[in-house]
């Protein structure tokens, strides 16, 4: 039996390894007040990772400790000790976390390597997706948030299942989706984009059709000013301060937005469209959307045309008729000016995050051109622009 | 996959047989929007149920909007539970 603890922000994680019962339930307990002791003003969060038993002994400290701590958490708890804990009661009376499932990639049919981590086909119907880092979890846990919730939404994806240990890791499962990716619709027929566009743009406008509720996800909008914020010593001052403007018009709106809606993104699976990858989504007028658009089509390849190849298979002439399309349908019409007037207010959305980008990555190759580039893109179109709205 | 129903003074009630997924999920919706009006009690028996995916789940949502609230999952199999658990549904759906 061991007691270890670590501290993280106003936390205390106190780890108890092996057994708790009466033969050595006093030692613990000792432990357990001496490490408060030392850490007071914190949180105790009880990790019971490596706890194998606990006997009723072991539940009379936990009540102790409650007595001190009405908030007691416990985490990482195995099958077993939930059991005890479960029948009870005391699931009832404290925070119980159950450990993740643990699972092995060993003998899966590997699919792909990612940036953070890989892709394995666990069975018939479900993938594994591992993540290296052991700091990967609140980022897998909101992602997977953020998919529960906009599929209760309504919103068209795949939920994922559960989140699991792999190895000192962490992995989410998800099922296994029979569908194509509209980049590889596009790629396999590019002289006909009429039947992607319209798969595109019927799940673009059912995600922005999506009210969610206030505060579950980030507001572009929010977001947007403090980009301008930082650009703003960048760009002359009248159009810095006409930027602020037209962006503070916007209405605080809280429409769901993908925030990353590009082709790779929209599987079709029988017939219909389905959203993936959505560590994105945020709320705010489809403007924002249109912003993030229009660079993923044209904005970031704009100094270097094969740019957009790299990424995503097509070229560029292929890239902007398919973002010319998704426009036309989007807003219904054929009528040139108008869908010029809505490209016009997507780039100024979209060369403000770009001249933020490359601000605050100056080494990178071609800095300096792409920030006089968008700086002199975005500057001659806020005055031509009086209206983000469409 | 296989549905049965028996439609007793308004009170409906459903066993599903088989897979739930994106191949079968048109199918119970339609049988849905064919045979339950949204008014009074509908029951899923899931016994015979084996697997549910993403397009299941996605029915049983609009199923559960559409009855208010009154629809209820009976015998849910470990296997589909899991899935309920683990997508948060188990908190979303009525299941005995």
């Amino acid at each position: 039996m061991n007691v270890t603890y670590r501290t993280d922000k106003n936390i205390i994680y106190i780890a108890v390894e092996g057994r708790i019962d009466a033969s050595n339930v006093s030692d613990v307990e000792k432990s357990f007040f001496e490490i408060k002791a030392e850490n007071k003003d914190k949180h105790t969060v009880i990790d019971a990772d490596k706890l194998k038993y606990i006997s009723s002994a072991g539940l009379r400290l936990l009540l102790k400790l409650r007595k001190d701590e009405p908030k007691l958490a416990i985490i990482n708890v195995a099958p077993e000790v939930y059991d005890v804990l479960d029948m009870t009661g005391f699931t009832d009376m404290l925070t119980v976390e159950k450990a993740y499932r643990r699972m092995s990639v060993e003998g899966c049919e590997f699919i792909a390597k990612g940036a953070n981590g890989a892709v394995y086909r666990y069975d018939a119907e479900t993938i594994l997706k591992t993540y290296h880092s052991k700091d990967a979890l609140p980022e897998i846990r909101q992602e997977r948030e953020n998919a529960r919730r906009a599929f209760v939404l309504g919103v068209n994806t795949a939920i994922p299942y559960g989140i699991v240990r792999v190895g000192e890791g962490y992995g989410t499962v998800t099922e296994l989706l029979d569908a194509v990716n509209v980049t590889r619709l596009i790629i396999n027929n590019p002289e006909n984009l009429e039947k992607p566009a319209e798969y595109y743009v019927e799940l673009l406008k059912s995600i922005h059709a999506v009210e969610a509720d206030e505060g579950d996800f980030p507001d572009m909008r929010e977001t947007a000013l403090s980009w301008v914020d930082f650009i703003s010593k960048h760009i002359p001052a009248e159009q810095g301060a006409k930027l602020c403007d037209m962006i503070r018009q916007i209405p605080k709106t809280n429409n769901l937005l993908h925030g990353d809606y590009h082709t790779n993104n929209v599987m079709i699976q029988n017939g219909e469209p389905l959203l993936i990858d959505l560590d994105t989504l945020c709320v705010g007028h489809p403007i924002f959307e249109f912003g993030s658009m229009y660079n993923a089509f044209l904005g970031f390849s704009e100094l270097n045309h094969d740019e957009i190849k790299k990424f995503m298979g097509y070229d560029r002439e292929t890239s902007g008729r398919f973002w010319n399309l998704a426009l036309r349908k989007y807003l219904g019409t054929e009528d040139a000016t108008a869908i010029a007037q809505l490209e016009n207010k997507a780039r100024i959305i979209g060369y403000t995050r770009l001249l933020r980008r490359t601000i605050r990555r100056p080494d990178e190759q071609g800095a300096k051109e792409r920030k006089e580039h968008y700086t002199k893109q975005l500057t001659a179109l806020i005055d031509k622009v009086d209206t983000l709205l469409f | 996959m296989n549905i049965t129903f028996n439609n007793n003074n308004g009170a409906l009630n459903v066993a599903l047989e088989g897979r739930l997924d994106t191949n079968t999920a048109p199918q119970l919706d339609s049988f849905i929007n064919e045979n339950y009006s949204g008014e009074g009690s509908l029951v899923i028996d899931c016994e015979k149920l084996a697997y549910i995916s993403s397009a299941g789940l996605r029915v049983l949502l609009s199923t559960q909007k559409k009855s208010k609230g009154a629809l209820k999952l009976i015998n849910v199999c470990e296997l589909v539970m899991e899935v309920f658990e683990m997508t948060g549904f188990a908190d979303i759906l009525v299941i005995e």
